[in-house]
Parts: structure tokens; sequence; C-alpha cells
């Protein structure tokens, strides 16, 4: 850089000069390298420069002082300008700075979603290591890996791989001021995990801290809320937190708070070790683990995916990949780019990111197109002004400039209350999209240099066009009162109308169908009957105390039943390989949910064949199914025949004793899987959730009453409950969110389209003022007149109508395809968004065109 | 009097040149009203000043050597020359005579 300044400078300066000046500054610049960093001289040296470049221009100005004259002329002219048509500017500018305020807030929200994970130092090397199960035809991919595979990469990889971490997520319970809090936001990580991640430590040795078995790392906000605002001056490494049944963890540090940015959400770390040692020594049995490998700067990923298998097949034999396949997932990828590995809840969809930016894009266009097509139409009123400049001497090249510069000067104010929208429109949409962004110039300068970029883009996009038209006026015959191409300009502007409509047209129609399906999604009957229906999270200690809980639960009034169960039943996740037969002739994925002998009534489910479970759950290790249609027909058998069937699951032998009807587990988004539900083991800790039916309206009542009971039968367990039709709702979260976001920009993009036209149309029929008059002297009534007036502004909303229908059509069927179960496309959305937007057209002109038909026409005549 | 009169950074500007007496290059010059009037001019606005003072016959230059800090170029040593200090006198004179026209009792206020 410095090399171009110099250049610069050289080109400025005469060679005298610039010699001593570059060597004065060379000098400084050596002097700062000495004492500071090398971007810290290289600004310092970056500002002298541009000081030298403010005194070179400001001494500049006094010799050229006739274009500086002129100069100051345009603004001055630009302000009166400004003040002189108020209604023209204000709907100008308000539409333009609406346009710009929402795309500023998207890009505040897209730069954001970008940065995801972007902190790490080590970051370009981090790959999380995800595996695919497959069975025959069957295969599920997910982002946790067994506990042996990251061991496994580290043994095979030796040279390329550097190190691993593994993460998982068991709540613990830990008692905060006498008072037990399941903690949710914990993860248990290998003791490699803060020397692979950026997560700095305030206290703590970050090499040491998670070795030990029970030592836990705090963030701050987890510091505060068990040792108080004030825990610094608690020394913190010589404390410890008390866990169930009185364990002590030792506290080894207190880390910053994880940004936002990051899909790896925690407030307390806890070492590997502290969990059984089944969990985490090297195995191969359930995927639970979120494993990250650091690779070799040289080593390459793709290379060492393909070579996995290969060095795999050395070690046990060929046959361990036809079992499961081992994959590399950039870290930088995790958060946008990875819709493959199911299992983060914390991770986002780079589909969004388009579907934002391409909506922002089009509302901003819509804004741009206005302030063009209200410039031009307004052109023809200098048009005096320019023949006079000319005959005066301006050359076109200066008019231009001119008129750039006015527009250089309205779009300066739009992006002032642009960025004053913005701070309004930022808590509103922080709300809606469940982020915190905030608008902060002095820490993030770069917003305040794309700001100034976008002013100068719009300055000349929105400027450029009316500058050309204005520009070309032949001086000679615009005096004597003719204006040349008008024709021209009108059929631009109309089609500009058309587009901008038409954008309007296929937001709403996308608004409609998105809130359509969401609301099928919501609504829909999935089978099982969420209404009613609780369910409370169980921790470890309540876990081992699940009849006592269910007996307290029992005598509370407007309790009906209650069951554990391993998953909530309306979003079952885990899949599990399931055999036929005692012997395991046919493997087949199902999934699967853990629950107690009264769970098909509790949830409501209806027995199509067979019988329910047994209510006694049998001492012997003979496992009882009630296994789905879909599953029943993945096996290929018929609902009778599955009845007394024997399977195999998690090596215990069972018999299927019925066929539950197929209901809906998971987000409508996907087709209803093959499900097996099993009464087995339900009382070693497998158990997640109760499960709890009420009935009757004393919702507040019975949550007391639950809660007295808990206290009653498990004290030091936390308590707390959610209802599963709110549950089921969270699920749609991104489709609300979507729902809610296209609600406003459609609103916002036809109202800006609407100011448009409002504008143009007060314009144009001024223009026809003496039409309109000699129409009315000649007899045609005031309905014909308006008739006349809107005609030509709805007919641009008519093409608009045309063209946007089948685009929507075809993008939102698109879209719905991406659902297991979508509603059918609606063309009463399209006909509903056509007459919207037809009478918001209408509704703006026809305010004009009254006043138009109303006037006298002598008024209107009387002057030529 | 435009092209003669001394503005008040111009003043400080020459006052430091007087100072450096047969050190005074454009660094330097920076250094010493750092030091002394706790000031961080610009360089652009230093050279400026520099120029201006030039043109206005206060301050001659000659060329200097270079050293390797600077890129192999050459430094400009500044000068006072004989107008220069006359104008650094007038207008010490100036404010020598207008404080001796200050009252006693003003003076005494920014004591207390």
């Amino acid at each position: 850089m410095r090399k171009f300044v110099n250049d610069l400078i050289e080109r400025l300066t005469s060679p005298r000069e610039s010699e001593i000046i570059i060597g004065d500054m060379e000098e400084e610049y050596n002097e700062r390298l000495k004492s500071g960093t090398k971007l810290k001289a290289d600004a310092a040296y970056f500002f002298d420069f541009l000081s030298l470049l403010a005194n070179r221009v400001l001494r500049r100005k006094k010799e050229n002082s006739n274009s500086l004259a002129m100069l100051s002329n345009y603004f001055k002219i630009a302000f009166r300008q400004l003040g002189r048509q108020k209604l023209h500017n204000t709907i100008n500018i308000a539409g333009l700075a609406i346009g710009l305020a929402v795309s500023f807030v998207i890009s505040l929200y897209v730069v954001k979603e970008l940065s995801y994970d972007k902190f790490h130092a080590k970051g370009e090397n981090i790959y999380l290591l995800p595996m695919t199960w497959k069975f025959g035809a069957t295969s599920v991919s997910v982002a946790g890996t067994t506990s042996g595979a990251g061991p496994l990469m580290k043994e095979l990889f030796n040279k390329e791989v550097e190190t691993y971490t593994r993460v998982t997520g068991f709540p613990m319970t830990f008692m905060n001021n006498g008072q037990p809090v399941e903690e949710h936001e914990l993860m248990e990580v290998d003791s490699t995990f803060l020397e692979i991640f950026t997560f700095p430590l305030i206290i703590g040795n970050p090499k040491e801290a998670l070795k030990e078995p029970a030592s836990l790392v705090l963030t701050e906000r987890a510091a505060v809320r068990y040792f108080g605002e004030d825990w610094k001056n608690k020394d913190l490494l010589s404390q410890t937190l008390t866990g169930q049944n009185g364990k002590s963890f030792k506290i080894t540090g207190v880390a910053k708070n994880p940004p936002a940015e990051t899909h790896l959400q925690f407030d307390i770390l806890v070492s590997m070790l502290t969990l059984p040692k089944n969990i985490w020594e090297p195995g191969w049995n359930t995927s639970n683990m979120a494993t990250y490998v650091v690779l070799e700067p040289h080593a390459s990923a793709r290379e060492i995916v393909a070579e996995i298998p290969k060095r795999v097949a050395g070690k046990y034999g060929p046959q361990q990949n036809e079992y499961a396949e081992l994959d590399l997932v950039p870290l930088h990828d995790i958060y946008l780019h990875n819709q493959k590995y199911i299992g983060f809840d914390t991770v986002s969809d780079i589909r969004y990111i388009y579907v934002f930016s391409g909506i922002a894009a089009l509302v901003l266009i819509i804004a741009i197109i206005n302030y063009m097509n209200l410039s031009t139409a307004r052109s023809m009123e200098r048009a005096k002004e320019v023949g006079v400049r000319k005959v005066v001497g301006a050359v076109r090249f200066e008019l231009f400039w001119q008129f750039i510069s006015e527009s250089i000067l309205v779009s300066f104010v739009a992006i002032a209350l642009a960025v004053f929208i913005a701070y309004l429109l930022l808590p509103i949409f922080n709300s809606i999209s469940d982020k915190s962004l905030t608008i902060d110039f002095i820490n993030q300068p770069q917003w305040v240099g794309a700001l100034i970029i976008v002013w100068l883009l719009i300055s000349f996009l929105g400027g450029a066009y009316p500058a050309t038209v204005l520009s070309s006026f032949r001086p000679a015959s615009v005096l004597k009162g003719k204006i040349g191409n008008i024709g021209a300009g009108a059929i631009l502007r109309r089609s500009l109308v058309v587009f901008q409509f038409g954008v309007s047209i296929f937001l709403i129609v996308c608004t409609l169908t998105i809130g359509d399906q969401l609301t099928y999604m919501v609504n829909t009957k999935l089978g099982i009957d969420k209404e009613k229906l609780i369910s409370i999270p169980l921790d470890s200690l309540a876990k081992s105390n699940i009849p006592v809980i269910q007996n307290e639960l029992a005598t509370i009034a407007g309790i009906e039943e209650t069951t554990p169960v391993s998953s909530t039943p309306v979003s079952i996740g885990g899949q599990t390989t399931v055999m036929d037969g005692d012997v395991g002739e046919k493997q087949v994925m199902l999934y699967n949910i853990g629950v107690g002998p009264d769970f098909v009534h509790t949830a409501g489910l209806e027995i199509i064949s067979g019988n329910d479970f047994t209510d006694i759950v049998p001492a012997n290790e003979t496992w009882e199914y009630l296994i789905n249609e879909s599953a029943v027909k993945l096996l290929g058998w018929s609902n009778e025949e599955a009845v007394g069937k024997r399977m195999k699951m998690w090596g215990a032998n069972g018999e299927v004793k019925g066929v539950v009807r197929d209901f809906h587990f998971s987000p409508l988004a996907k087709p209803i899987g093959p499900l097996v539900i099993h009464s087995g083991k339900w009382n070693d800790g497998f158990m997640d959730r109760m499960l709890v039916r009420i009935h009757g309206d004393n919702i507040d009542g019975i949550a007391l009453a639950m809660e007295e009971k808990w206290k009653k039968a498990v004290p030091e367990a936390p308590f707390s409950f959610t209802f599963v039709d709110e549950h089921y709702e969270n699920l749609y979260k991104s489709e609300t969110r979507l729902s809610k976001i296209m609600n406003v920009f459609s609103v916002l993009a036809i109202f800006i389209a609407g100011l448009g036209l409002f504008g143009l149309a007060s314009y144009t029929i001024m223009r026809r003022a003496k039409e309109l008059g000699i129409r009315k002297v000649l007899g045609a009534s005031l309905s014909k007149l308006l008739m006349v007036v809107s005609g030509s502004f709805v007919r641009p909303v008519i093409i608009a109508f045309v063209i946007a229908a089948p685009i929507s059509w075809y993008v939102m069927d698109n879209w719905l395809s991406n659902f297991a179960y979508p509603v059918a496309f609606n063309w009463l959305t399209v006909i509903g968004a056509g007459l919207v937007t037809v009478i918001v057209a209408f509704g703006t002109v026809l305010y004009h065109a009254l006043e138009a038909a109303r006037v006298n026409p002598t008024n209107t005549l009387r002057s030529e | 009097m435009k092209g003669t009169h001394l503005g008040e950074f111009e003043e400080i500007v020459l006052l430091s040149v007087a100072i450096l007496a047969e050190d005074a290059y454009g660094n330097s010059i920076k250094d010493e009203l750092r030091k002394r009037m706790g000031r961080n001019p610009s360089i652009g606005a230093l050279h400026a000043s520099l120029q201006r003072l030039e043109e206005k016959g206060y301050l001659e230059s000659t060329e200097g050597e270079t050293t390797p800090e600077r890129g192999g170029r050459r430094k400009r040593y500044y000068k006072v020359t004989k107008a220069g200090v006359k104008a650094m006198q007038q207008v010490k004179e100036l404010r020598d005579s207008m404080w001796e026209a200050v009252p006693n009792v003003i003076i005494d206020l920014g004591k207390r």
C-alpha cells in the first residue's frame, strides 16, 4: 500500500516536493514501526497521506475558482429544488430511505450469519467428523460420531491429523444457593477443546483445565449466576460446584462468554472424563459425540476423506466400510452449508441467506426505480433551466454532473434517513429473527465505508438516466416550449412501474403461500393428541425415581395419565438398527422411542392391529414392540402378520405386540418414517421426559399441584414443563420466521411501489390538466374522466400481474416441493395479490384523478 | 498586508525552525512541535505551512543528505531568512506592546 500511496504523491506534487514529503513520511513510518504494530504504522501512513491530500485540494481550490463557483451553484440549485418540490421530494426520499433501511438491516443480518465460527485461530484447519450409517438400502447421516471415530482418525492419519476433540452434551444438575439447576447449555469435552477452539480463559490454564475428571470451566455468565457479579474477587480456582449426590466439581477456569456467532454455544464445559467410562472409551455403539479434528496445514481434507475407506479396510477388513462412512466438514461450513448431517440445533441454512438477500435486493431495486422514475418524470420541468444553461455556455458534460450532484445530495439525505429508520427497524427485526444485531459504526467502521459506496452507487444509478435525458435537451426547441423525447421516457417509466408491481405481486403471493403452508403444518391432525399434553424434562436424579414421581402425580385431580418417554413424541429423531427375527436375517433402520406402558393412551394413539403393551414390564429379557404402519411396510409384512413377529434391537430379543396407525412424529417437511415404540429397559436412565395427559381447564392449578408433588418426590431435581403443542409449533421456527419477515417485506414493497405510483400520477395528471379541461368542456362526466385517468395507470399493473403470476407460481411450487406434505398451490393467492395491487394502484391514482377532474376547466385552459 | 501576515500555526513553525537552527527539516520540526507545544500536526499541514512560509520569503531551504530510513530520499533543511526574523520580531513586539497595555487588574485575574 505504501508503494501505491507514494506513487500517488509523486503524481500529485512536483518531483522536488515529493522527494522531501515521501522521505519525511518514510522516516516517520520507520519510527512508528519500532514502537507499534505494522498495521498501526500503515494506518498512520495512510492518514498522513489523507492530510496531505486535504491540504493540497484546499490549496488548489483557490487557484481554480471558476469551477468551484459552478459546483457551489449546482448544490445551491439542488437545495432550492429540494425545498421547492416538497411532495415530490418527500416521496422520492422516503421511498429510497425505506428501501435502503431494509437492505441495510438485511445486510447486517447476512454479514452476521456469514461470520459464524470465523473467530477461531485454527479455524482453517478444523473439521467436523460426521458419519453416515448404512444398513442395506437405508442410511442415516449424523453430525455426531461414535466415541471411537476421533481416536481412529488420529491413529490412521498420524501425519495429517494434528489432534481431535470430542464434544457431547449430557445435561447435569448443580446446586445453586441450595436450589438444583439443570444445566442444558453444558458440554462435556476432551481436554484438547480449549486448545483447538479459541474460547479464551479469563482465569485458568487452557492446557490443563479439563484434564482431570470432575473439573469444569465456567463462562462469565455462568460464573455470575453461581457466584454473583463480583465473582472476580472470589478466587474461583479454589472453589467447587456441588452436583447431585453431593459430588463436587473443581472449577479450573472461567472463559469469556462465547460470541453469538458460533454453533458451539455453552455455559459450562465439563471434562469428558467426568462421564462414565463406557461413554468416552473409544467404541462404536452410539453416535452422540460431535468430533472435531485439526488437520496439519499441509493436509488436504478431500484426500483424507478419499483415503479413509482404504485405511479402514487395511486395518479392520473391507466389510467395515459397509456399515459406516466418515466424512470431513470444514468448521466454517457447519453453520450454513451443512444440510446433510443432522444433529445441530444451532445451525442455519444458506438458502435463507439467499432468500433474504434476494428480497432485500428486490426492495432496493424498487426504491431506486422509484427514484429514477420520479426524477425523469420531473425532468421536463427543468427543461427551461437546462435550455438557459446551455445558451449561456454549459456543455452537456457539465449538465450531466449538475444533475448527478443533485442526485448525490438527495441520496445523502435518503441514506441518513435510512440509517435512522434502520435503528427503529432493528429491534423489530431482532425479535422476529431471534438475533441480536446492532448498528455500531465506531467498532465496525466498514459499515460507514459500505454506506458511502452505496450512497455514491445510488447517486449514479438513480441519477445517471435522468441526467442523460436532461442534458440532451436542445436549447432552441426547449426554450420555445417544445420538449423532444417524452415518448421514449414514458415507455421506460411504464415498464419500470410494471416491474415494481410485478415484484410486489410476487412477494405477496410468496407471503400468502408460506403462510398457508405454515398454518397447514401447525394445524394438521398429527394422529397424536398434542393438546393438553405436558412434557416434563427429567434430570438424572428424576430418571432414577420415575415410579415415585408417577405415583405422586397420579394423586392430582386434573391428571389423567403419565408415562415416561425417551423423546417428545412430536419430534423423534433417533434412528437405530433393528433385526428382523431372533437371528437377524434382515437389518433395517427404524426411528425409535422408548416409553412406559401407558404411552398409547397418554399420547392418544390408535392401535389398528394386535394389542397394547402388557401393563407390567416382564421380568425376563423379552421386549415388547409396537411398530407403525410405515415400519410394517418397510419390513414387508401386513398389519395382521406383524403381530407376534420377533425382532431384535440393541441386542435384546422381543416380540411385536401391535401396530399403531401412522402419526407425525417429526415436522411435516419429512414423510412419516418407520417407527418402533418399545417399552424395554425403561428404568435405567434412558427416559428423558415425562408425558402428562391432563383434562379440564384449570391448567395453572394443575401446574402448581405438579410442582408441589414433584418437590415432595424428588426435592433435589429441578422442575419445569412445556406443552407439547407449543413444542410442536416451535419446530417450525424457521418457517414462522420466514413468514413474518416476508409479511414485513411485501408490505414494504407494495408501500414503496404505491408511493412511486402516487408521485408519478401526481405529475402525469398535472401534465394532462389541459387535456382533461378540454374533455370536461366537451361534456365528459366525472366517472368518464376518472376512467380515462386511472386507466393508464391500472394497465401496467395488469401487465405486471400477467407476468408475475406464472413466475410466483413456479417459485412457490418449487418451495412447496421441499415438504413431504405440501398444501396445493392456491391460485386464489395470485388473484388476491393481483386485486390488492390493483386496488393500491387505483387508490393512489384516484386521489389525483379526482382532484384533476373536479378542477374548473377555465383555470387550466386559461393560460398558454 | 496579505502575503506577509503570519498565522498562528505559521508562527510556531517559524519559531521551531529558528530553535532547531541547523537541524530543521520536516520530521525534526514535527518532533519539536510535539515536544514543546504538545501538538501533533499532520505531515500535510506542516508541509503546506513550510511551503507558504518559503513563498512569503521567511524561510529558505537547502537540500541535505539521504538516510536509509527515508528510502534514500533527500532531506530538505529550512533556515529562517532575515525577513523571517523580522517578521518574528514584529509579532513579538506587537504582542509585547499589547501585553503592556493590559491593565494589571486583568492580569491578576489569571493568578487567582
